[in-house]
């Protein structure tokens, strides 16, 4: 069972608390961050749209930028004391509501990509898949990033 | 009968005008089997500024008819648009309008 809810929320943040497992491997995981590659995206549906082609390039090199601003930005919110505050059998998480945005597109990443490395199935069937030393961790990842995404959504 | 004088013809440069002609950009949404209903709501209102019924109207035909055609653009606002969607993990593509 996975240790984790809201604790708080109030105008400015939203605290969450999580057990000492869970906060574990929430620091694992954001530390993978990124995961999904932004040159395998795609800018217009067809191949033949050459002005939007063009611009392809320039779009890609633009988000690479942003996901390198938002992994500075990730470091430096892991890094700051007023994020974490640990107790013996918890921790408080705590998100500026100002955030959260920020933080949902961070975890949206790492659902995706765990999603991207177990060969995208079917999302129905990821509670049958039987899990391997190769699957554990973007199954476990995928469950933690997406569950954690729900419980900030129903705070807003 | 009245003699018709030959009209003067004279050209102009592009003006504004032309631009507003402009077909301009569709951007559109497509469904993958990933991101979570409410975090698409959630980015729709966030990037374009729309109250969540609206949000929500646009996600669920994501979702039920494959793609949704969120707004039309010029070129520059469309590629504005298509890098936000995209940093948020949708999927999501500008097309000529025709």
């Amino acid at each position: 069972m996975i240790v984790m809810r809201v604790f708080e929320k109030n105008d400015s943040a939203i605290v969450l608390e999580l057990g000492p497992a869970e906060t574990d491997f929430l620091k694992q995981i954001l530390s993978d961050y990124p995961l999904v590659a932004n040159e395998s995206r795609r800018f217009s549906a067809f191949a033949d749209a050459d002005e939007i082609q063009e611009n392809t390039q320039l779009l890609q090199n633009s988000l690479n930028e942003h996901t390198q601003t938002n992994r500075a930005k990730l470091r430096a919110w892991l890094a700051a004391p007023e994020t974490w505050k640990p107790f013996p059998d918890r921790t408080l998480l705590s998100l500026k509501t100002e955030d959260s945005s920020w933080f949902l597109q961070i975890l949206n990443d790492l659902r995706i990509g765990s999603w991207q490395k177990l060969n995208r199935p079917d999302p129905e069937e990821l509670d049958s898949i039987e899990l391997n030393p190769k699957n554990a961790y973007p199954l476990l990842a995928m469950e933690v990033s997406g569950l954690l995404q729900t419980l900030i959504l129903n705070a807003l | 009968m009245p003699i018709l004088e030959e009209p003067e013809i004279t050209t102009h440069p592009r003006s504004d005008t032309d631009a507003q002609l402009d077909p301009g950009y569709l951007v559109i949404c497509w469904d993958d089997p990933v991101n979570l209903m409410d975090y698409v709501t959630h980015v729709f209102q966030k990037i374009f500024g729309w109250p969540k019924a609206k949000a929500e109207r646009h996600m669920l035909e994501v979702h039920q008819t494959g793609k949704s055609l969120l707004v039309r653009e010029t070129l520059e606002k469309a590629e504005h648009y298509v890098h936000q969607l995209q940093a948020f993990n949708l999927q999501a593509t500008m097309e000529r309008d025709q």
